[in-house]
């Protein structure tokens, strides 16, 4: 859980129908972002929740970098006011979800980066990124070997050589 | 630093794992034990797993489907019973005497239409099951009057029946958008906006499958577009124009349109059959569109498909078969073709089957073809007929399971025995279960196998095949037999003008 730290109202201030809000990344880098673009995250929605409850506004402590932060408010402007069925399945679509293939170009990243975006995402609780990035990472593994896939991934192939003559056969049950 | 994929929680290793198809999931779990932990103690997971070894695809998936711990259970039902051929007792179905062939078939759901001076109505009957927990039933639907029903079409999966009323052409038609079991409206039609009876000129639906729904509009000039909707929505997703061929054919649950064109008169004008995946992503690399290959040389002369939804399991990796004629019009090939999203495989059984049959039964001089045209199949419910003028042959295929009725060698007239031979792509899956390296080779390999298995009908080491008797009263002219999806088979015997005699079901 990120440490939450009072700040004064005035560093944050409200702006006309949509607030502003006080991102803190693990390297310690403030980043004022509009509520609005954020409200795809569920994280940040109930924190912002939380404000209005207590009538305090805080800065927010994530634990990942400013780099990644900056990547997800990119991805959350680009679909600021956007219909996305995964983050609110129950909401009547106004028109048709945007073609996701921008999401594609966005995450033309490495697999580092990959991996940080969708674990940003996942904090954040933001579906349709999550969504996305495990699309990407699948993308990534599809139709290669074994150990290509340990490279890939970045996994150590820790089987005894017995185990490793039939480790998947027990997948068939 | 190197960020490892170890760190991701266990669910958002599934949500990765799950848009992969089970050869790389199988890869993925031998590269390490958390990955085979993963694996192995997911449901999902292990249901696609176990779907593949069992040569399956299941239908569609929807918050009112049924839980997946009850589809791995009948899953397993489903392949023991298989194994084993336990069948039934010849079931009778006599609401059907007096109709005309099914309008359309889906799982284990067959509708009939009916019109009368009271009123036109939709007959709605599912074959009974102990195995699949389904139990008989006959519901008959109706609809105004005035109008006759001339297209109809179903989704077991999802409780679905699409009739349309009025008169095909330009003039306008009714689109009925109904629950099956109660002849309501559907309750996800119209929630976005696509209203119960929807008026299109001239529409007439050929297709109904996922949220997609395949229909003909007829213009006022005369002109028929094939026009893809999204019956949930109203969306106009496709029209024959965006999908770049003439024909769109055949849609199924995962959401990829088959398409058919050309003539394959001459090297302009080649038929072929093209595989689109209406969900980029979800088959393989980004691109919507799959493949396209060319067909023989022939005149295509259709394109059916054996159907693959239902609302538990079904028989899958479907085999699409390509009929061709010659420029008489006579069947002089059948073609089936299993998509498993990775690679093709044209097995050209019935051809050289086909033209071993015709050798054998050469037509007498002046008759017409020794084969006369195929009947009795259609797109939805997995039944794909052929029969001979002069000796009754006929075969039906459901996924990798085929009945054919035949008369025995040497026996008398009336015998006629009926043979279940079971290709199932078990040993395909388990093959590339086994290899951990080289999936690929070891698909093919099995492909092989498999095509050699097909080629020799009558020769089959690797197959299950039974044979069920044949009551004398059933077997002879007009007799038809059709395997259905979810292993019911399906008999009838018809008079004149197609119209049933009697009817019965053989199920697992």
């Amino acid at each position: 859980m990120p440490t939450i730290v009072s700040v004064d109202d005035s560093t944050v201030p409200g702006e006309g129908s949509s607030r502003l809000l006080l991102l803190v990344s693990s390297d310690n880098k403030h980043i004022v972002v509009e509520e609005d673009i954020m409200s795809r995250s569920r994280f940040i929605s109930k924190q912002v929740e939380g404000f209005e409850a207590t009538s305090q506004r805080h800065a927010i402590l994530l634990p990942f970098s400013s780099f990644v932060l900056n990547k997800v408010i990119e991805y959350c402007s680009h679909y600021r006011g956007y219909y996305l069925l995964e983050d609110d399945p129950d909401a009547a679509p106004p028109g048709r979800s945007p073609v996701r293939e921008w999401d594609q170009e966005f995450l033309d990243v490495d697999r580092n980066m990959l991996l940080r975006i969708i674990k940003a995402a996942h904090y954040l609780e933001i579906k349709s990124l999550v969504g996305s990035c495990a699309r990407a990472i699948a993308d990534m593994i599809r139709g290669k070997t074994t150990e290509e896939m340990r490279e890939i991934l970045g996994v150590e192939n820790d089987f005894t050589p017995e185990e490793e003559h039939s480790p998947s056969s027990k997948c068939t049950g | 630093m190197q960020t490892s994929l170890f760190l991701l929680p266990t669910e958002m290793l599934v949500g990765i794992l799950q848009r992969l198809k089970v050869g790389d999931i199988l890869s993925c779990a031998a590269t390490c034990r958390r990955l085979h932990t993963v694996i192995t103690d997911s449901v999902q997971l292990q249901y696609e797993v176990e779907l593949f070894a069992a040569g399956m695809f299941d239908g569609a998936w929807g918050p009112d489907t049924l839980p997946i711990q009850d589809r791995r259970d009948r899953l397993q039902r489903y392949t023991i019973a298989w194994e084993r051929l336990v069948w039934t007792n010849q079931i009778s179905l006599p609401h059907l005497t007096g109709f005309a062939v099914p309008v359309s078939v889906s799982g284990d759901v067959f509708i009939l239409s009916k019109i009368d001076s009271r009123a036109a109505s939709v007959h709605v009957q599912q074959i009974p099951s102990a195995l699949r927990a389904v139990d008989e039933s006959h519901i008959v639907q109706f609809f105004p009057k005035d109008s006759p029903i001339f297209s109809a079409q179903l989704d077991s999966s999802q409780d679905l029946l699409v009739a349309v009323n009025g008169h095909p052409g330009p003039s306008m038609t009714k689109l009925h958008v109904r629950s099956l079991s109660t002849g309501e409206a559907h309750p996800r039609a119209g929630v976005h906006g696509f209203t119960q009876e929807m008026v299109s000129p001239g529409a007439g639906v050929r297709e109904v499958c996922g949220d997609f729904l395949l229909d003909m509009i007829t213009s006022p000039g005369g002109a028929t577009t094939p026009t893809l909707r999204n019956w949930t929505t109203g969306f106009i997703e496709a029209t024959a124009m965006t999908v770049r061929f003439a024909r769109p054919i055949f849609l199924d649950t995962q959401h990829i349109l088959y398409t058919a064109a050309g003539s394959g008169r001459d090297a302009s004008d080649r038929a072929r059959l093209c595989v689109t995946s209406l969900v980029p992503g979800r088959h393989g690399p980004a691109e919507s569109y799959l493949y396209s290959f060319s067909l023989p040389e022939f005149l295509l002369y259709d394109v059916a498909f054996v159907d693959s939804r239902t609302s538990t399991l079904e028989t899958g990796p479907a085999p699409h078969g390509c009929f061709y004629s010659d420029p008489a019009d006579r069947l002089i090939s059948i073609e089936l073709i299993y998509i498993n999203w990775t690679s093709k495989f044209i097995i050209d059984v019935p051809s050289r089957t086909l033209t071993q049959y015709i050798a054998a039964h050469p037509a007498a001089p002046g008759e017409p073809a020794v084969l006369v045209p195929w009947d009795a199949w259609g797109a939805h419910g997995a039944r794909v007929t052929a029969y001979s003028v002069h000796s009754p042959m006929w075969w039906a295929v459901s996924g990798s399971r085929r009945a054919t009725v035949s008369p025995r060698p040497g026996a008398t007239d009336s015998e006629t025995i009926l043979t279940v031979l079971d290709y199932s792509l078990r040993r395909v899956a388990r093959a590339v279960a086994r290899g951990t390296e080289n999936v690929v080779h070891e698909s093919d390999v099995a492909a092989e196998h498999m095509r050699e298995g097909f080629g020799e009908l009558h020769t089959l080491l690797p197959c299950i095949a039974t044979d069920i008797p044949v009551p004398d009263s059933m077997a002879g002219e007009g007799f038809r037999v059709s395997l259905c999806e979810n292993g019911v088979l399906f008999a009838t015997c018809e008079g004149r003008r197609n119209i049933i005699r009697d009817a019965w079901a053989y199920t697992i």
